[in-house]
């Protein structure tokens, strides 16, 4: 009888434990600050494939969310790179073939010459996009996402690639000084149509 | 049927999860939440050992006092090896949320340091359209 007590005590212990592991240890807990935002993710530099996969499944879920009626008002995307390289180019094409209906993108002023005429196609080919170029190459990159979510990257040179932060729900103070900023960064900048792209300065090797 | 007879297989089959859980654990690269339900698939087969092995311990009989003995000093040994497995779960679990904590760290640098260099970039931009 005091055995049979006994073992049920350890096996209720053992169950409990189990449970309360389960409950705390394996349920998705991401980084959040109230500060930056609700979901904040690191992408280390070489973690290249990991940051495309998550601003790819971001636009997605945008317009999952846009299809459900979540979201009312029309999906944009504003960019500040220092080059619209092939990276940007995936993260703009995305966006434009899953509802996206205004897209900005603010960049320095060279590009690589291999990219031109790719970047040609694209505004050719989406109108929504709309290009323009600064006259000094930006070092401070980030993307917003449709004035909610927001995506920083680490100031690099042009050769490089460094670590990023994604946030998802941003706070609204973090996201105002970035989304002002990009307002006075595009008065100041310039409008490329697209047969000034192909003669637009490139990075000589 | 009695279930003294299923202990021996539940013993084995409790210790190989609990040890293939946590060398697939090592094994797995990709550091996100799954790799943590490795560990809390290890805690669980080593708390289903955990108990068939008071189990075993209290169907102990008809045993000389040398006997018991040395039946004691293994029950202890294997004991000791089940909370350090238990220990090594735990123990990964806080290195992991320190990992993390310092990736949060790091991430606020980053947003921080970006955030302060918006000013002085507009700043060149309006002065260099000045000058033209």
């Amino acid at each position: 009888m005091e055995h049979g007590l006994i073992l049920a005590i350890i096996s209720l212990t053992s169950l409990i434990t189990v449970i309360i592991l389960f409950k705390l240890v394996y349920r998705h807990n991401p980084n959040c600050n109230e500060r930056y935002g609700g979901e904040i993710v690191l992408f280390h530099s070489d973690e290249r494939y990991k940051k495309r996969v998550w601003r790819f499944n971001l636009i997605e879920e945008l317009r999952t969310q846009k299809n459900k009626g979540k979201i009312n008002e029309n999906l944009t995307l504003k960019l500040i790179v220092g080059e619209f390289s092939e990276n940007t180019q995936e993260i703009v094409k995305h966006a434009a073939n899953h509802g996206f209906t205004s897209i900005t993108v603010i960049a320095g002023p060279n590009v690589f010459c291999e990219d031109r005429t790719e970047i040609y196609t694209i505004l050719d080919k989406y109108p929504i996009v709309n290009y323009f170029i600064l006259s000094e190459r930006p070092t401070k990159h980030f993307m917003i996402f449709n004035n909610t979510h927001l995506y920083v990257e680490k100031p690099h040179r042009h050769t490089e690639t460094r670590g990023s932060v994604g946030i998802k729900k941003c706070n609204k103070e973090l996201l105002k000084t970035y989304q002002q900023a990009f307002e006075k960064i595009l008065t100041l900048a310039k409008p490329l149509t697209k047969k000034e792209v192909l003669n637009q300065q490139c990075y000589k090797d | 049927m009695d279930l003294t007879h299923l202990i021996p297989e539940f013993l084995v089959f409790s210790l190989a999860g609990s040890s293939l859980s946590i060398a697939a654990y090592s094994a797995f690269r990709d550091r996100n939440d799954d790799k943590k339900l490795l560990l809390v698939i290890a805690t669980c087969f080593i708390m289903g050992f955990l108990v068939l092995f008071t189990l075993t311990f209290l169907t102990l009989d008809n045993l000389t006092s040398l006997q018991y003995t040395f039946a004691l000093i293994f029950y202890f040994l294997i004991f000791m090896a089940v909370l350090g497995i238990m220990g090594f779960v735990i123990r990964r679990l806080i290195v992991d949320q320190r990992s993390k904590d310092d990736e949060l760290e790091s991430a606020i640098d980053i947003i921080e340091s970006s955030k302060d260099g918006l000013e002085s970039f507009i700043n060149l931009l309006e002065s260099q359209k000045g000058h033209k």
